[in-house]
């Protein structure tokens, strides 16, 4: 495999409920180290793309291949299992416990194991967290200090350490600052940013086109129920972006923007 | 490690010294070893069901059908002993797989049909009831064989009695399962958050329903220290008792919404509640006026727990 092997590709990603058609033949590719950002309005198809490409549903066609394999997600654990981590909005930490146990939550290095009463070995856990959270460029002071007593910014930052550091090919991030203050968001945008410097590839799905395009490598654009363009960063601007979303700029009269798109669906 | 004033326990430890302090001025009775170790004896029932609950409520459910179970369980157990003339140790290991199969039911239509552990246990409090004494047509069983006896009033080494080292060793092993077990650290995920605990790929039904058979399996256990106690068993046996061991574990600060708390705490909550009891006791409290104050006792430790969780959750 050489660096121009895509971490992931997506061709044909087809699903719909009943009738409704949610998402109709996305195509799409994340390169290696890459951060891409997924925009578009609500109903446009994001939330039903991320969930079938992180496991929570199976599509109807299409197909999805991680460093060139093919692969299908029977559930959000078979598809953590088979190397994507996925940062939901919702968090998924347990406020009552602590840093560490909250990094291997449902992964615990074990001393013993006896199933449910396998023994935890809480000194691995934690100096592993320690040096998970250093590499990600997360500050906590007291380890032991519970989640409850830490802001939104702190816990999206462990979120997001956790993910980095059991991703074995990339890191999908739900709207990881929809709910923080401005200081908060800075310090998650960082954190975001030290991940590209370190090539972990992420896709990033956010509302606030500032972010994005201070985060992305590329953009991916969906409008209803279609990915619609595909354009670099560096060669858009935020006006360009909202004109596809809202279909007032058609994809057609922007140069390359539907490229990458069409050569995804000719190449096998 | 948290520092002492941040335990969940913290309070309980505070309340239970003062207590202590209050109780030796106002009796003379109150502090000699005799009675000391007669509220430990006292407190070891319900610690046990109280150490079982533990579980239940810091996965946010509520086991109240632990009296009911308990007195099955003793019921079952004794009449096979008595009655049937069946080994000690079958009818001990009898009391067990009726603890745990009760808890695998509760656990069943909590976990796996999504009924609320209110109901399903408020069902069992009369249904495990009204089964401890048609099982056992209504008969008191007195005189029990070897080894109850022993368990009940027989002392380790001569010096500690039984119930009270039952006790001990029973709240070292559960402290050391929720601490550092995979069953413990999951119990307070799911508290904290099931649906988080869900996607990080915690069996989160499995694993509740393993809380219920703990506290199933506490029951036969309390059962069996209970009767030792008592000599003799029947099926109306451990009246009420649930209240009591839900008040423990909550006077030991776990929170009823789940998540928060301590099996220390629940230790700690058992002793108070009987301290109440014994104090009143030995200031001649009249029985009516206890049974108020228990009652009003439970109401005050909820209320400070959802004060506590308001003030958590503005932060």
């Amino acid at each position: 495999m050489d660096s121009q092997t895509p971490v992931m590709k997506i061709r044909g990603l087809t699903k719909h409920y009943g009738g409704v058609r949610a998402l109709t033949g996305a195509n799409f590719s994340l390169a290696a180290g890459e951060h891409a950002a997924i925009v578009g309005d609500n109903g446009a198809g994001k939330s039903t793309f991320v969930r079938l490409i992180t496991g929570a549903e199976q599509p109807n066609s299409g197909e999805i291949l991680l460093d060139a394999q093919r692969v299908n997600f029977a559930s959000p654990l078979d598809a953590r299992d088979q190397g994507i981590e996925t940062v939901y909005q919702t968090l998924a930490l347990a406020e009552d416990l602590d840093v560490p146990a909250n990094i291997f939550l449902g992964r615990e290095k074990v001393l013993l194991k006896l199933g449910p009463l396998s023994i935890l070995d809480h000194k691995a856990m934690r100096e592993e967290s320690v040096s998970m959270l250093a590499t990600t460029g997360v500050k906590i002071q007291d380890m032991s200090e519970t989640l409850r007593g830490m802001s939104g910014g702190q816990r999206q930052c462990v979120a997001i350490a956790r993910a980095a550091g059991f991703a074995k090919k990339l890191i999908i991030l739900d709207e990881p600052t929809a709910a923080l203050g401005v200081q908060e968001t800075a310090r998650v945008e960082e954190i975001i940013k030290g991940l590209k410097l370190r090539g972990v590839p992420l896709i990033i799905i956010s509302h606030n086109l500032r972010q994005v395009f201070e985060l992305s490598d590329r953009i991916w654009v969906f409008r209803q129920g279609r990915i619609i363009a595909s354009v670099l960063t560096s060669s858009s601007n935020p006006e360009q972006i909202v004109g596809l979303i809202t279909g007032a700029v058609n994809p057609d009269d922007v140069p390359g923007a539907t490229e990458l798109i069409k050569d995804i669906a000719l190449f096998h | 490690m948290k520092s002492l004033t941040r335990q969940e326990w913290y309070g309980a430890l505070i309340a239970v010294l003062v207590l202590g302090i209050l109780l030796s001025i106002a009796s003379p009775y109150f502090l000699n070893s005799r009675n000391l170790s007669n509220i430990l004896v006292q407190a070891s029932v319900i610690a046990l069901l109280a150490g079982g609950q533990t579980f239940v409520i810091l996965t946010g459910g509520v086991d109240l059908a632990v009296g009911s179970l308990t007195a099955l369980t003793g019921a079952v157990a004794g009449y096979m002993m008595i009655k049937l003339g069946i080994n000690p140790y079958l009818a001990i290991g009898a009391a067990f797989a009726i603890g745990a199969a009760v808890g695998l039911f509760n656990g069943y239509l909590v976990a796996f049909v999504g009924i609320p552990s209110f109901i399903v246990t408020l069902g069992g409090l009369t249904l495990w009831r009204g089964l401890a004494y048609d099982a056992t047509g209504g008969y008191d069983m007195s005189g029990l064989p070897a080894p109850f006896p022993f368990i009940g009033y027989g002392d380790l080494f001569g010096i500690i009695p039984m119930p009270i080292v039952v006790m001990v060793v029973f709240y070292v092993s559960m402290s050391f399962v929720l601490s550092s077990t995979k069953l413990g650290r999951y119990v307070y995920a799911i508290g904290s958050n099931e649906m988080g605990a869900r996607q990080v790929g915690i069996n989160v039904r499995w694993y509740k329903l393993g809380v219920y058979v703990v506290s199933g399996l506490c029951c036969a256990l309390a059962a069996i220290v209970l009767i030792g106690r008592m000599d003799s068993s029947s099926g109306k046996i451990a009246q009420m008792f649930e209240l009591d061991a839900i008040a423990a574990v909550i006077l030991g600060g776990t929170s009823l919404f789940g998540g928060r708390g301590s099996i220390i705490g629940s230790l700690l909550g058992a002793i108070l509640i009987t301290m109440i009891r014994n104090g009143m006791n030995l200031l001649e409290i009249s029985q009516f006026k206890q049974m108020m104050a228990i009652g009003a006792v439970v109401i005050i430790a909820v209320w400070i727990d959802v004060i506590r969780r308001k003030r958590l959750l503005r932060k």
